[in-house]
């Protein structure tokens, strides 16, 4: 028979038998009062034990179930709205850095070769100011011979700063 | 028709994680289920605290209005029922802070029992022992009081008791172990 002591009990009484049988248990309650008193209070613990009032589980799964969907609905719009412009306008940038790499490809394969391209590009430069600087890339037209210019003062979200974008998204 | 033909199998209630999912997914019956399962446990947790049943019943629908719509963030570290006693407790504490009446108000006399069925001489007699345990209970410090009611009531294991209350599994043994003896102490 395995030693139960007043430790090993203490850990059975609030952890259940572990190697130590119901037999042991009960031998080592008959000869030690402090155990005892363990588990008489351990039993008025259990039988303390305060249940939830009559209504309450009513009430919870009611408030439960309109916040959720009131406060479900603002947010999963506010989410949606936020992801429409973040793409519209990640669109938008990639339409500018494409409008960079397709002029030199179109050329290459465009069967009225590098000409037109070049009288294209006239076509365009014809209708805006000459580009200075940094400005050149935001004026370059996306897409040769479509009529889609970009405005002069066009930016791209490359351009913008994280701040910048954090209050874009937040004034959305 | 032999008896055994008339068995009819009921099902194994859901676990913890298949009603959580089924509640992301926006399941209400889910929702609904995991309330009824945690509410008593929830309720006996926040009263311990706050030692009154207006302010207990406030702080469990807190807490499940949080958990329930802040499944998401739950991400199965600890077991539900561990993360749910853990928005219960924060629940408790900032009405218990927030709050005018403070725990020592009224503990015992409006315990309600779980011996519903019980008769009025049992009753009472359970009650009279309730009371004057609830009253022992509050008079622990706070760590022993929630290590005890923790074990005795919710079942914890030592490590989730340490975890809930920011202290070692150790500790929380040791915790356990000094309120049951301050307990007998008392209920003597």
């Amino acid at each position: 028979m395995m030693r139960t002591d007043c430790d090993t009990v203490r850990e059975i009484l609030s952890e259940g038998p572990r190697g130590a049988s119901r037999q042991d248990l009960d031998l080592h309650l008959a000869v030690c009062a402090e155990c005892r008193a363990d588990v008489e209070v351990m039993d008025l613990l259990r039988r303390a034990a305060v249940s939830a009032p009559a209504g309450l589980q009513e009430r919870v799964t009611r408030t439960v179930h309109a916040r959720k969907v009131t406060a479900r609905w603002p947010y999963r719009a506010a989410l949606l709205v936020a992801a429409s412009v973040v793409a519209l306008l990640g669109a938008r940038a990639l339409l500018v850095q494409r409008g960079d790499n397709v002029e030199p490809l179109a050329a290459v394969g465009t069967p009225g070769g590098p000409q037109a391209v070049t009288s294209q590009a006239q076509t365009s430069s014809e209708t805006q100011r000459p580009p200075s600087g940094t400005e050149a890339r935001s004026l370059m037209q996306p897409f040769p011979g479509s009529g889609l210019a970009m405005a002069a003062d066009a930016i791209t979200l490359d351009d913008l700063s994280e701040e910048q974008l954090k209050s874009l998204i937040a004034e959305l | 028709m032999r008896t055994s033909e008339l068995r009819i199998e009921t099902p194994a209630p859901p676990d913890d994680s298949s009603l959580v999912a089924r509640a992301r997914a926006g399941d209400r019956a889910a929702v609904d289920q995991l309330v009824q399962r945690y509410l008593d446990q929830v309720f006996d947790l926040t009263y311990r605290i706050l030692g009154e049943r207006d302010l207990a019943q406030d702080a469990t629908q807190d807490t499940f209005v949080n958990a329930l719509n802040g499944l998401h963030r739950f991400r199965g570290d600890a077991s539900f029922r561990t993360w749910l006693l853990r928005i219960a407790l924060n629940a408790a504490r900032s009405l218990a802070r927030r709050g005018t009446r403070r725990r020592e108000v009224a503990f015992g006399p409006e315990l309600e029992l779980v011996q519903e069925g019980a008769d009025p001489a049992t009753k009472a007699t359970i009650s009279t022992e309730a009371d004057r345990v609830a009253v022992a209970l509050a008079k622990l410090p706070e760590k022993q009081r929630l290590a005890v009611t923790l074990r005795t009531f919710n079942g914890l294991s030592y490590l989730d008791i340490g975890k809930l209350l920011n202290s070692s599994e150790g500790a929380a043994r040791v915790n356990y172990h000094l309120g049951v003896k301050r307990l007998r102490e008392m209920l003597k």
